[in-house]
């Protein structure tokens, strides 16, 4: 086929473009934790690795990777199990099917933002529905801002109710794939609903798991808005993250170097991550995956 | 032409070496616009000028008062100005980020002295000493940094408790005199069922903001232990700081347990609409409740009074505190600000006052002998309060007047850093979040003062 | 993967009558067990979707009760609806100019991203050069970043390059969260079109480019549908970026504006929760028209992070 140059013309502009506005801010932000700079009209002093050591030595960003882990973690579990049920139950026949499954995705399309705020509507301690509805069975509310424990709950709970519908769709397309046959052989076998989840279900399921959890624990990783809509980071950095925490150093101490060195190395923690990934789920067998 | 001196003919009087360079420059300026305006029917020295306001009055009254200024402003001397809004919480990160990326706001309001002191010393904003030096001001009314003063206040934020005039007659308490009668108080007006608080005694801010190191530590203000001594060493944990200190988390834990839950989110709205929504008895804030039960729950705007926080022994008692005022920032523009700011003061100060009548009570003393501003029908009618409320900025009034970021021997950098690190909230949350010992709590706030230097 | 989506779509039809079909001879046969199977299956339908939209129910209730109700009612039926709330946030905050604001934002994004993810997609998928993995490995890669490793360098270069405070700042930053999604999209979708449509219009005299505008375009349709709608979520739901970039009242998009009523002197549930409706009230009719492209975006691993 010959090549036009137009297309070629066409294509590599696109490129270029793409290239200027992602891996353009990349570099400048490798380069911005290099030096130390309160503000964008001073010129930037170099520091070397100073941002980095100092970043490193210091307790909260280690408890900010901490907790920023415990929250992924935890969310992605609850995001597998609740929604490879939620597909199990979908992927049966029932009246209405359609519509559900078009109302059980609603909530991975809400704003963030607007998820936040129905949240602190409802978990509010004095006005909200969620008092109202432990009054009317006779306990308290819960301090959900108030400790560590329910204050991470809340978060992994919020993101848990916004992303489980992703997994959801993932996993019903994936269980599509699965071949009739299967089932049928493992019946003939004497296999019941557990064991038929497990030896068929499961393993057919394998690929496209693995690929969801390994996007969705990135992503929470990467989960700025949902915290610092929900906590600020707090009570007394319980919940602060490495995203929130390079928030705080670039924008509130106005420490651009700080934070920039903060979202480097979350970066590069990723980036590992991601290469490891690509390595063991080469990218067009990811794909089929789905 | 210089029409700034229009609406304020009494300042001509005392023009100072400021304002006559302010003059010349603003001459020159003029001729350009001139030229520049042949058409415009108004003689002017600003036309093509844009100023930034920042504005953290966020209330739909004062929003709308501080447009109808602007906008009379421009018709007049066709100066566009643009006014942003920020949340209060937020104003001071919206103020640096302005100024750190070059483009700093031309004026804006500022409500605590940490963020005011630190744009001082760092060069932002100008001084205003000699509009601030035509009146006389309440106390504590006019601090001034390297003999200037850098903000022109319009009001007082005194953080006075609230309580229930109601309640109090029906249980048949009296106004508190020492931390224990307060404790009394809030325990014998908290209702609770199933596990739930229904009413709470009292409700004192712990989350990690400015409202909280605003409002939450009168009581502590009230036994006066020091943070630094007068070289600065930080003696909050010496003996004779670290008892009452430690004593006033102690009160503070005891409260807490009279408080509805969710104190850790609490900040400056909900510490009224509790009170407003009659689900707390006391609360601590200025003047803006009273606006908040007038149009949330009137019946409830009758049965409230104030006083000021106690101290432990009945010996004195403290407010904690802060001021509102406009800055000018230092921009290419300042002559242009700085002659709004004038014509504002002198044509919509009350107009601002009034538009939040309570809230906004007047740091210029002249102000409460004006008919102008008294005779408001909403000031009229909560005329005691504010009296009260006068009473506490009066020279020879004995509360005690105090502020996080005003501790130490003198204006500082240092207590600021204090305020702006959360440092004392989060003495608080320790104490109640984290079950820490009041005296752990003390050493661990006093070493991250230090730290932090 | 679009296959796949409109193949579950296609089953979902066919499902319906196979379930009228064999009603009769079915319920003879129907056990205790079966009979409670399936009333366990509509409880948990029930509850999946009590799960799923109740707390959007709850939000726009909430936001059509009269303010003196808000703080005490907690009853589940909104009739008669109070619109003061919505009223209020209509006269008394930014509201129309922030929407103005994000729609414009929104559409200035699923123009640009678009476009150069078809150019970038289709030349990935055509043209012969090396380093064709690298690229397509490198959009997933870029989708992947954290947000705050793209904003904070971002608040730096566009102070620099005069965009601090601007739209067109933003612009920018929404595409670079659309873009390297839009292409990946759309990379998946042109590679698993047929070679051989194209080069029988070239064969025909069309030029490669004539074929790509007159033949792969318009069969690309449903990928370029998906990949509007999601440039459109991420812009329109977008807080981090417009939050950081954006200072002005007046150039402030709906989730930054909303946001930031709630750490206002008053509180204003009433007038957040009619803001939070209105912004997803949008989002609830495209979903309603366009649910099948929704659904093959998000399986091709096409995500709003």
């Amino acid at each position: 086929m010959r090549q036009d140059w137009r297309i070629i013309g066409l294509f590599i502009g696109g490129v270029l473009v793409l290239g200027t506005i992602v891996g353009g801010p990349l570099l400048y932000s490798i380069k911005l934790s290099f030096y130390t700079a309160a503000s964008f009209i001073d010129p930037p002093q170099w520091v070397g690795l100073g941002n980095y050591v100092k970043v490193l030595s210091e307790p909260l960003f280690w408890g900010s990777l901490l907790n920023g882990v415990t929250i992924a973690i935890s969310a992605i579990v609850l995001q597998v199990v609740l929604g490879v049920t939620i597909a199990l139950v979908l992927n049966r026949q029932f009246v209405g099917q359609t519509v559900v499954r078009a109302l059980s995705i609603v909530p991975y399309f809400l704003p963030t933002v607007v998820a936040c705020l129905i949240t602190q509507w409802i978990l509010d301690p004095n006005y909200g529905l969620l008092k109202s509805v432990f009054a009317s069975f006779g306990y308290g509310m819960f301090d959900w801002g108030g400790n560590s424990t329910s204050a991470k709950a809340t978060i992994v709970l919020v993101s848990v109710w916004i992303w489980t519908p992703f997994v959801v769709t993932c996993v019903l397309a994936g269980l599509q794939s699965i071949p009739a046959q299967l089932y049928e052989a493992a019946r003939v076998d004497g296999a019941g609903v557990m064991k038929q989840f497990w030896h068929v279900t499961l393993p057919g399921l394998r690929s496209v798991l693995i690929v969801v959890i390994l996007l969705r624990g990135i992503w929470m990783f990467n989960k700025f808005d949902v915290i610092w809509l929900l906590t600020k980071g707090g009570p007394l950095n319980e919940t602060e993250t490495l995203p929130t925490l390079a928030y705080r150093k670039a924008f509130l101490e106005f420490d651009l170097g700080g934070g920039a060195a903060v979202a480097t190395i979350s970066f590069l923690m990723l980036a590992s991550i991601i290469l490891i990934y690509l390595r063991v789920f080469p990218i067009d067998e990811a794909k089929q995956g789905r | 032409m210089d029409k700034l001196s229009l609406g304020a003919p009494s300042s001509k009087a005392n023009v100072s070496d400021i304002d006559r360079r302010r003059f010349l420059k603003t001459t020159a300026g003029a001729a350009a616009g001139i030229a520049g305006s042949l058409s415009a029917p108004y003689v002017n020295a600003q036309s093509g000028v844009t100023l930034r306001i920042l504005n953290a009055e966020t209330t739909a009254a004062s929003q709308s008062a501080l447009r109808d200024a602007c906008n009379e402003y421009e018709s007049k001397f066709g100066v566009k100005i643009v006014v942003d809004s920020t949340p209060i919480s937020g104003g001071y990160a919206k103020s640096m980020a302005a100024i750190n990326a070059g483009a700093p706001y031309d004026i804006a309001t500022a409500g605590y002295i940490a963020h005011i002191l630190q744009y001082a010393m760092a060069g932002h904003i100008v001084p205003l000493t000699d509009l601030v030096k035509k009146y006389s001001w309440g106390k504590q009314g006019t601090w001034s940094y390297k003999g200037e003063n850098w903000f022109y206040p319009y009001d007082y934020n005194l953080v006075t408790v609230f309580y229930r005039k109601d309640l109090y007659q029906e249980k048949g308490l009296k106004v508190p005199n020492t931390w224990a009668e307060f404790l009394e108080n809030c325990r014998a007006l908290t209702v609770a069922k199933d596990g739930n608080i229904e009413r709470g005694g009292c409700v004192i801010p712990l989350a990690s903001d400015s409202a909280t190191n605003w409002a939450s530590f009168g009581n502590l203000f009230a036994d006066a232990p020091k943070f630094y001594d007068d070289k600065w060493n930080v003696v909050l944990d010496a003996p004779g700081n670290a008892g009452p200190t430690g004593r006033f988390l102690d009160l503070y834990a005891d409260l807490y347990k009279t408080m509805p839950a969710g104190m850790n989110t609490v900040s400056y709205a909900e510490l009224m609409s509790l009170f407003a929504t009659g689900k707390v008895a006391h609360t601590v804030y200025s003047g803006r409740v009273v606006e908040a039960l007038e149009a949330r729950n009137p019946d409830l705007a009758n049965k409230y009074g104030i006083f000021a926080s106690p101290d432990s022994a009945g010996k004195q008692n403290a407010l904690s505190f802060a001021f509102d005022g406009f800055i000018l920032y230092k921009t290419k523009q300042t002559e242009a600000a700085f002659k709004f700011l004038q014509w504002f003061i002198d044509a919509h100060y009350i107009r601002w006052l009034h538009s939040a009548w309570m809230n906004f009570q007047p740091a210029r003393l002249d102000i409460y002998e004006d008919p102008r501003w008294k005779n408001h029908p909403m000031i009229q009618k909560h005329w005691a309060t504010m009296e009260q409320m006068k009473s506490f900025i009066d020279e020879d009034s004995k509360t005690v007047l105090n502020s996080i970021d005003m501790t130490g021997p003198s204006f500082d950098l240092r207590p600021c850093k204090v305020f702006d690190a959360n440092i004392m909230p989060e003495m608080l949350q320790n104490r109640v979040l984290k079950n820490m010992s009041s005296s752990d709590c003390v050493k661990a706030a006093a070493d991250r003062i230090r730290k932090i230097g | 993967m679009l296959h796949s989506s409109s193949g579950s779509g296609r089953e979902i039809s066919d499902s319906t009558p196979s379930v009228s079909h064999g009603k009769t001879t079915r319920y003879y046969g129907k056990s205790l067990k079966q009979i409670a199977g399936r009333v366990g299956l509509y409880a948990a339908v029930a509850l999946i979707c009590i799960y799923s939209f109740f707390p959007i129910y709850w939000m726009i209730l909430s936001s059509l009760r009269s303010p003196e109700k808000l703080f005490l009612d907690s009853s589940l039926v909104f009739w008669p609806p109070d619109l003061s709330s919505y009223k209020s946030l209509l006269q008394l905050t930014n509201y129309p100019a922030n929407f103005v604001n994000s729609v414009m934002m929104a559409m200035a994004t699923i123009a640009v991203a678009t476009t150069l993810s078809s150019f970038i997609a289709y030349g990935a998928t055509r043209l012969r050069f090396r380093g064709k993995t690298t690229l397509v490995a490198s959009m997933l890669f870029a989708y992947m970043f954290p947000p705050l490793m793209l904003v904070i360098p971002m608040s730096a270069l566009f102070r620099i390059a005069g965009l601090a405070d601007s739209l067109w700042g933003l612009l920018i930053a929404h595409l670079a969260i659309s873009l390297p999604l839009a292409v990946w999209l759309l990379w998946g979708f042109f590679k698993s079109m047929p070679f051989d449509l194209e080069e029988a219009a070239m064969v025909d005299g069309c030029s490669q480019f004539g074929a790509f505008i007159k033949v792969v375009l318009p069969l690309s349709a449903p990928g370029l549908i998906t990949v509007g709608i999601f440039s459109f979520l991420l812009s329109w739901a977008d807080y981090v970026f417009a939050l950081i970039l954006i200072m002005s009242d007046d150039r402030k998009t709906l989730p930054v504006g909303l946001a930031s009523m709630l750490g206002a002197q008053d509180l204003r549930w009433g007038e957040i929760l009619a803001g939070a409706t209105l912004i997803a009230l949008p989002l609830f009719v495209i979903f309603m028209f366009c649910y099948r492209y929704f659904v093959a975006g998000l399986t091709a691993g096409a995500l709003k992070g």
